[in-house]
């Protein structure tokens, strides 16, 4: 079995660092621009993470994610402590256009990876409104007290439908044989 | 505190952490709670909240020149082994950064209901990946071609729809087709259904002609209008539903919210976040501005049934 790109990162393949750039760099930069970051917050997020995935490479495992859900987890700390420093989340301007946004976006090329599809499974099992709170909360990053002053669902209830909408993703990632990207 | 009174509020803070992150206060309790319970440890919830977000992500964008050159030269410095730090690297060029309104759209809420986003910053993020070091206390799993088997059908069965085609994270250079293209590509496709928009009697529909292609095993379609009255996006937008026989009938699936501008045509991509199995009704409504997720349904403007 060939190494995974920071398995290669890992072992100080100069290509390597490229072929990483290549493969996340787009999604680590696309995550971050979702939040509503400015585009100079958004670049220091993508030095940081890639920093991150520079010095911590070693330590993917690829028999617990993906590489790529592993590179997303690890933006998503990085954005959500950029977030939470500077006191800040995306309003809900931010929020629904992404929803509606007609205008020949690229495809994310994501199918592939075994997480997306486990997590879809698992949300079409939530109830609608489930499912639109996990959304909110994960894909849009607001709040919970935003999102219950959104969708006027009590604050409690936001936490209960975020933490079931998560477990129930976790269950099914965990339930799953060893992760990883799927081979066309 | 009971194990089971422990587990419930370790997995509470996992789940705040994986979404929200956590202020010192509670970061400190889930350390310790931890330290007590180290069987807990794990970063479930932080992966299982990056896979929806993968799953919903919607668009790739490619990266600023400018930065990549930065973060090429930061990598190639890492495999030399020297060390690499963030902060010396310029900044975007003024014409990149966002504009004053930009940067007011993300202004953080202020509402008191937002309390646990909230006051303390959290310290920089921990070094990444321990959470697959907690992880890897989980039992191994055997990998088995039928899983993996599996897994492909399912990705290709549940998720096709959100992203047709199948190389990772490529950025293509080839021009890419135009809508009124990729609804021809579909339509001609074996499977598509190609269905005809009944107008209602809004107003908005005087005079309204297309149709809905839909293709049921990639889970993608195109709505087509002609003389559907233009919208104020400001007051209103016109909302897709599908209705589906395997799902409750109170609730179809949201296919988003679209604009139609003065000249009456749009070519419309469907986009939804869950997967349609059996369509037996496509219908578009007048919503307020961003959509809703339950529709009272009082200004339907078009219809498409599958026979």
């Amino acid at each position: 079995m060939s190494d995974s790109i920071l398995q290669s990162v890992a072992e100080g393949k100069s290509e390597a660092v490229q072929a990483c750039i290549d493969a996340y760099g787009g999604l680590i930069w696309s995550m971050a621009r979702k939040k509503g970051l400015t585009q100079e917050d958004a670049e220091d997020v993508v030095q940081e993470v890639f920093i991150d995935l520079w010095k911590s490479a070693s330590r993917y495992d690829p028999t617990k994610a993906s590489e790529t859900a592993f590179v997303a987890m690890i933006t998503r700390r990085r954005l959500i402590d950029r977030l939470r420093r500077e006191q800040r989340r995306p309003s809900t301007q931010t929020m629904i256009p992404e929803v509606h946004d007609v205008s020949g976006s690229e495809h994310t090329h994501l199918e592939n990876v075994v997480e997306v599809a486990l997590a879809s499974k698992a949300l079409s099992q939530l109830k609608p409104k489930e499912q639109r709170v996990v959304l909110l909360s994960t894909y849009h990053g607001m709040s919970h007290g935003q999102i219950a002053d959104y969708t006027g669902i009590p604050l409690g209830t936001v936490k209960t439908y975020i933490r079931r909408g998560l477990q129930r993703v976790k269950a099914m990632l965990d339930e799953a044989p060893p992760l990883g990207e799927v081979k066309a | 505190m009971t194990p089971s009174h422990a587990r419930e509020r370790v997995r509470d803070l996992q789940a705040s952490r994986a979404t929200v992150g956590l202020d010192l206060r509670d970061r400190g309790e889930l350390d310790l709670l931890l330290e007590r319970h180290p069987e807990l440890d794990d970063s479930g919830f932080e992966l299982a909240a990056a896979a929806v977000e993968l799953m919903a992500l919607q668009a790739i964008e490619p990266l600023p020149v400018g930065l990549r050159a930065r973060l090429e030269r930061s990598g190639r410095e890492a495999a030399a082994g020297q060390p690499v730090e963030p902060s010396p690297w310029p900044r975007a060029v003024p014409s990149e950064v966002a504009t004053p309104a930009e940067a007011a759209d993300v202004e953080m809420a202020t509402s008191p209901a937002d309390h646990e986003s909230d006051a303390e910053p959290s310290p920089p993020a921990p070094e990444p990946p321990s959470v697959f070091e907690a992880a890897a206390s989980h039992p191994s799993r055997p990998q088995t071609l039928p899983w993996i088997l599996l897994a492909a059908a399912l990705a290709a069965a549940t998720i096709g729809w959100l992203r047709p085609t199948a190389q990772p994270e490529v950025v293509p250079t080839a021009k890419r087709p135009t809508l009124v293209e990729s609804r021809t590509l579909l339509a001609s496709q074996p499977g598509s259904l190609s269905l005809d928009w009944t107008a209602t009697e809004d107003l908005a529909a005087i005079g309204l002609e297309g149709d809905v292609v839909w293709h049921p095993e990639r889970q993608a379609g195109f709505l087509t209008f002609s003389g559907l009255a233009a919208n104020d996006p400001a007051l209103e937008q016109y909302q897709l539903w599908i209705f589906d026989a395997t799902r409750p009938q109170e609730h179809p699936i949201d296919g988003g919210v679209f604009d139609v501008s003065a000249d009456g045509v749009a070519v419309i991509p469907i986009r939804t976040q869950l997967e349609v199995r059996e369509p037996t009704l496509f219908a578009v409504t007048v919503e307020a501005p961003g959509g809703v997720v339950v529709s009272g349904r009082e200004r339907i403007v078009a219809l498409a049934q599958v026979s």
